[in-house]
């Protein structure tokens, strides 16, 4: 899979590349419209990463220009303004998705892969992991072969899991992805244990192995 | 009062003043003026009687002349005259059908007390009726009050119309000066006057209209531009430690020195975001009205929250009346409904209780908790927060009482029962 990331912050655009480089992905770069505009009439990429706010011009017109070639082309709007306005437009004008800055890399990484999923085979890929197996259009979730009975919490956090596998996953990423960055609780995640609780709990009884590993309070590791 | 009615009834009271204080002047001088001529005509009658009785010509007399009493006699000494007013009563018998009218009559009386060569001494009485020149001092009464009537009605009419015309461009502008709005971008319509003055007042609030809003508009930059400007960095911040966490050989203490780092980053952009949030809500910039179904909000806001309250084991109780739809800004009401719901759990107390009660005319949210250890009325105000807990930012209420003012509903706290209570009145 190939990315162009578009973003002016080179600090930013390392970040990105050096998460998202550990799984199939090939990360490309652009720092301004120019370079970007370049790079799009050059190479096809599978996602666009695109920074609404760059220092020769704006992100839209990119999006309009990248919708016009391909318009099967991801497109997954970093913006720094939390405007509804703007994410009305850009999805308007073809956007896949849109996350406002900050953001949590394995938020990122996890929209990236419902996007390469949505486009590249109209979600009916299946997601495997070892004996787990997902299939995201009917949310189904099978351990060797069993269909195992998930509520919608517990579906989303195994997949943010499995889309983020070998990587430490802070407890306040898993809350916003869960709840919405609305929810302003970051001292108290006991709900995060009830439902991992439950998780590992059906997936072990499924005979599955518990691929969850605790990092010192911080966050949760999914690994083999 | 406005102003035409102020200086109106100023020119009215004094017009009054004037015009009654004439009157009364008119009146003494009238009556004095008449009294002096009268006087002369008694005189001149009792100096007629006196010659007659001097050259002993024949007097009408009906009836002998009295013996004057002593002391009368004493007190007046001789060529005394008075005059003063005196009532006379009339008894005059009606005709045939008329009934008989008693009445006392006004009349102008001079008293002479003279002694005659004769020896005699005479008392001589004249009279004359003041009948007559009261009726004239009431037909100048009457008419100096039909002109005062006049003149001030007639001020009245042309001083009210007048001023309308004068005034009406000023009422306009007064008019379009309260439905200005800093938001609409628009400038100020004034229609222009005659009159200096109101031209002079018309380029003043042009003027500080297009300043505010040109600094108002510097503002909403100002604010934009720096929660952008600290948007980046802090994502920058964020993504490098997520990077940091991922690496195998960091030791406990250092991993615990970057959990704190990377949750004081959190904290900072949380707050970043809230105060854009509270500057977009003074700024006034959800002003898109629509339908709001807050039963179906609130019940929403409460599933999404479902584990929050279960992780504290809370009670939750609700009486939401179906279908209460509010004419407002979507944004704005879930702001309120998720700050309010998110303030009752996180200030609850382990195994506590919440009430929510949903009517057309009033919004009810309860909770139980500990008492506030800040005084109710900061409540409101802008980092004023009882407890110290880094989740909590401090601007949540300031939110929801901003929005509650710009909607025009009234907010309450009190602490009653053990429970923090919070209605919204709409």
């Amino acid at each position: 899979m190939k990315i162009l990331i578009v973003e002016d912050e080179i600090e930013l655009i390392e970040s990105m590349t050096t998460y998202l480089q550990n799984e199939d992905f090939i990360c490309e770069k652009a720092t301004n419209f120019f370079d970007a505009e370049d790079k799009l009439i050059s190479f096809n990429y599978d996602v666009v990463i695109l920074d609404i706010t760059l220092p020769d011009g704006s992100g839209i017109d990119l999006l309009k220009m990248i919708k016009e070639k391909d318009s099967k082309v991801g497109v997954l709007i970093v913006s720094a303004k939390d405007s509804l306005d703007d994410k009305l437009e850009g999805l308007d004008l073809g956007a896949d998705d849109y996350i406002t800055k900050p953001f949590h890399l394995a938020e990122l990484n996890s929209r990236i892969n419902s996007l390469l999923r949505r486009q590249k085979f109209d979600g009916n890929d299946m997601i495997t992991f070892n004996e787990i197996e997902i299939d995201p259009t009917s949310k189904e979730v099978t351990i060797n072969n069993r269909l195992i009975e998930l509520t919608k919490k517990e579906y989303n956090l195994l997949l943010y899991f499995i889309a983020n596998k070998n990587k430490v996953v802070t407890k306040e990423s898993i809350a916003e992805h869960l709840w919405g960055d609305e929810i302003e609780m970051a001292d108290s995640f006991d709900f995060i244990y009830t439902h991992l609780g439950n998780l590992r709990k059906k997936i072990k009884k499924y005979g599955a192995n518990d691929y969850v590993k605790t990092m010192y309070g911080l966050g949760y590791k999914f690994s083999e | 009062m406005k102003l035409i009615e102020r200086t109106g009834r100023s020119y009215l009271i004094l017009s009054l003043v004037i015009f009654v204080l004439f009157g009364i002047v008119l009146y003494f001088t009238l009556t004095a003026v008449m009294n002096n001529r009268l006087d002369e005509k008694l005189l001149y009658n009792k100096e007629v009687l006196s010659k007659r009785i001097k050259y002993d010509y024949p007097l009408t007399i009906f009836e002998e002349p009295e013996e004057l009493t002593t002391s009368e006699n004493l007190l007046f000494p001789n060529d005394t005259i008075v005059y003063k007013d005196t009532l006379i009563f009339h008894a005059i018998e009606g005709l045939e059908g008329v009934e008989n009218t008693e009445e006392f009559e006004k009349y102008r009386q001079l008293t002479a007390y003279e002694t005659f060569p004769t020896g005699k001494r005479y008392k001589i009485i004249a009279r004359n009726s003041l009948v007559r020149n009261q009726d004239f001092v009431t037909i100048i009464t009457l008419l100096t009050i039909f002109i005062t009537l006049l003149l001030v009605a007639g001020l009245w009419f042309f001083n009210t119309r007048t001023a309308n015309k004068i005034w009406k461009p000023f009422y306009h502008n007064l008019n379009s000066l309260k439905n200005f709005s800093i938001q609409d971008q628009k400038s100020i319509e004034l229609r222009t006057s005659k009159i200096d003055e109101f031209t002079e007042l018309n380029g003043s609030i042009k003027s500080l209209t297009e300043k505010l809003s040109s600094d108002y508009n510097n503002l909403k930059e100002f604010t934009e531009n720096a929660s952008h400007e600290m948007q980046t960095p802090l994502a920058i911040m964020q993504s490098k430690i997520e990077l940091l966490l991922q690496s195998t050989n960091l030791n406990k203490s250092e991993i615990k020195q970057l959990q704190s780092i990377y949750q004081a980053g959190q904290r900072l952009s949380k707050l970043n975001k809230t105060l854009l949030t509270l500057a977009k809500v003074e700024n006034r910039q959800f002003s898109e009205i629509e339908e709001v179904n807050l039963s179906e909000l609130i019940n929403n806001k409460i599933e999404i929250y479902e584990d929050f309250i279960m992780a504290k084991k809370l009670d939750i109780e609700t009486e939401i009346e179906p279908g209460v739809i509010l004419e407002t800004n979507s944004t704005m009401t879930d702001m309120l409904v998720t700050n309010l719901l998110s303030n009752a759990i996180r200030h609850n107390i382990e195994n506590g209780s919440i009430f929510i009660k949903l009517s057309t005319t009033h919004f009810h949210i309860s909770n139980s908790g500990n008492e506030l250890t800040i005084s109710p009325e900061n409540l409101f105000n802008r980092f004023k927060k009882a407890s110290s807990s880094a989740d909590s930012s401090g601007l949540g209420l300031a939110i929801v009482k901003k929005i509650c003012e710009i909607n025009d509903w009234k907010i309450d706290y009190t602490f009653l029962d053990e429970q923090h209570q919070i209605i919204v009145r709409f």
